[in-house]
């Protein structure tokens, strides 16, 4: 208890103080902002520039639409900055040998790993949050058809931090195998975007933590009991990532 | 204090420790000497439980470091050989760190914290950065971390090596403070001067051994032969028969007015030597029995096992 109160107070120390939640919220909250103003901005671009092509998609955006753009925006570019700033998270302890005092002092493993899967779970879950409210608000000035309830966004959004949950423990548990962060990265990109891929499969796709992806856009999320099957099971592969992430960590020789 | 029985390691087909054996008893200082790759650290982070050992039996302050490794870690501090600090966190904030770990009250804590960068020369800089502390710095912030929980037993791996001699000589000096402290203190360099300074007992490992081990005095009357350094008034260079006949000198050498004489058994030496002198001719400026350094023991047992 004591390992992971220590260390909770220090991701958060080291979170500020080397930017990294600045670049979390860089990553997600930026194209809540953008997002609508390209949008709006872009028709009129297009206008002065092509002569004779058919924009008239880009004439009815509305609020839905706008929206959409967003989370896509989560799904493409957050996913990346978010695997860029955590995956030097645990290879630095054990690369950096940053762990080697601490394990001497009788650090406890778990209370390490939870820590820092709490601390960056609390930011990036309110971070998605916070995204997600400026970008209801600002869609919904810019364009004000088709409106959509917010109760509906936030239940997207609740899908999406969940999801993004199981991104962090994968990130993790991938650095706790391979001795360089950005391979861990590159990996947990390549496997985050393969999954909409393999969703396909029908046997396969309710248990794929991006079926969450899948209901949080179409905008009308029931939970029903397919999708809170999926949510467990999305939150078991967190536990059992989790806890293989700790159990590699403890079989690395560090000195 | 410390057991070690019959120590084996290996990395891959690599066998670094081949067979380790030793004692070391309460308060006592041990330097652990070995060239670069001996295996120096690799024995330190098998005392310090961080790394496995392939077999053997370690026992520190009675507990057995397989079956009671929690109740060891409470009564040892670490110094690695090059200790890592977040450099993002001050000094004093690191200390603190290591003392939530350890789960220390936080009322002892602050005055612990005060007290250690007392004993290691940092109260001013406990307020900067970590990352911009010298090496120095940073290996005096490691000897304090190490003493944290009031150790009993201190493991510290090469503290000087690294520094400059202003900053050896600072490291040095706080290792002598611990001594009155009655720590039990597992050192290893390859500085033999420090080692002279400080250390009670010293083991040489070399090619996975304990090749080896007696206390300092001891090994300096054993290997090194003893060397009479003689100034005479006038020149001396003819003066050699008259020693030449004594079995228990090794040779002479003589340049002018001075002597070196080289001999084989000290006892006798320190009865005799003097007596021949008084006899010369020649009166004597001084007379003067060479130190030896450990350096050259240190030479000659590696040498001689390769
Ligand atoms: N993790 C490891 N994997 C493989 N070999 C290792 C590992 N750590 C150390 N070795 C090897 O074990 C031997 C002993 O290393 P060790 O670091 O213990 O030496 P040392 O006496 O501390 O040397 P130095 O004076 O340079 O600090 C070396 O040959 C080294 O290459
Ligand atoms: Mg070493």
């Amino acid at each position: 208890m004591s390992s992971f109160k220590a260390y909770f107070k220090k991701e958060i120390t080291e979170g500020i103080r080397n930017y990294k939640f600045l670049i979390l919220a860089i990553g997600i909250i930026l194209f809540a902002i953008l997002d609508p103003i390209m949008l709006k901005l872009l028709p009129e671009i297009l206008k002065g520039q092509t002569q004779g092509v058919d924009i008239s998609q880009f004439m009815n955006i509305n609020h839905r639409f706008s929206i959409t753009k967003y989370m896509n925006d989560i799904y493409n570019i957050a996913n990346i900055v978010i695997a860029l700033t955590l995956m030097g998270v645990i290879t630095d302890e054990i690369k950096d040998k940053n762990i080697v005092i601490p394990l001497t002092k009788g650090l406890n493993l778990e209370g390490l790993v939870i820590a820092k899967t709490l601390v960056y779970s609390l930011i990036i879950t309110s971070f998605t949050f916070v995204g997600f409210i400026i970008n209801y608000y600002y869609s919904q000035i810019l364009f004000p058809e088709n409106l959509v309830s917010i109760s509906s966004v936030m239940k997207s959004c609740l899908l999406y931090s969940i999801y993004l949950l199981f991104v962090i423990s994968l990130i993790y548990l991938l650095s706790s195998i391979f001795k360089r962060g950005i391979v861990a990265a590159l990996l947990s990109i390549l496997i985050i975007f393969t999954m909409p891929l393999i969703i396909n499969i029908k046997i396969l796709s309710n248990y794929l933590p991006f079926y969450l992806i899948k209901q949080a856009n179409n905008f009308n999320v029931i939970f029903d009991s397919t999708l809170t099957i999926s949510i467990l099971w999305t939150l078991t592969y967190i536990v059992i990532i989790t806890v293989i992430t700790i159990d590699r960590l403890k079989r690395i020789e560090i000195n | 204090m410390i057991d070690v029985k019959n120590l084996k390691k290996s990395y891959k087909d690599q066998e670094v420790l081949k067979d380790i054996n030793f004692k070391i008893s309460k308060g006592e200082i041990y330097g652990f000497l070995g060239q670069n790759g001996a295996g120096k650290s690799t024995t330190m982070n098998i005392l310090t439980g961080l790394i496995k050992y392939n077999s053997g039996d370690i026992t520190i302050a009675g507990f057995d470091m397989k079956k009671e490794y929690k109740k060891i870690i409470n009564i040892i501090g670490y110094l690695p050989e090059n200790p890592k600090f977040y450099p993002y966190m001050t000094g004093r904030e690191y200390l603190k760190f290591i003392c939530e770990i350890k789960g220390l009250d936080k009322l002892e804590t602050s005055k612990k914290i005060d007290k250690l960068l007392e004993l290691v020369k940092l109260n001013k800089a406990s307020k900067r950065k970590i990352g911009g502390y010298s090496r120095g710095m940073r290996q005096r912030l490691g000897i304090a971390v190490s003493l944290i929980n009031d150790p009993k037993i201190l493991f510290l791996d090469e503290p000087s090596s690294a520094l400059d001699p202003e900053g050896r000589k600072d490291v040095v000096k706080i290792i002598e403070s611990l001594k009155s402290l009655k720590i039990t203190i597992f050192l290893s360099t390859h500085i033999l001067s420090d080692v002279e300074r400080i250390c009670d007992r010293i083991g040489i490992l070399n090619e996975g051994n304990i090749v080896l081990e007696d206390s300092l005095e001891r090994l300096k009357n054993k290997y090194i032969l003893p060397v009479y350094d003689i100034e005479f008034s006038n020149n001396c260079e003819d003066l050699n028969n008259n020693f030449n006949k004594y079995d228990w000198i090794e040779k002479i050498k003589t340049n002018n007015k001075k002597m070196s004489i080289y001999v084989k058994n000290r006892f006798k030496a320190d009865r005799k030597l003097l007596n021949i002198i008084s006899n010369i001719e020649n009166t004597v400026l001084s007379y003067k029995i060479r130190k030896s350094k450990l350096e050259e023991i240190f030479l000659q047992v590696v040498n001689n096992n390769e």
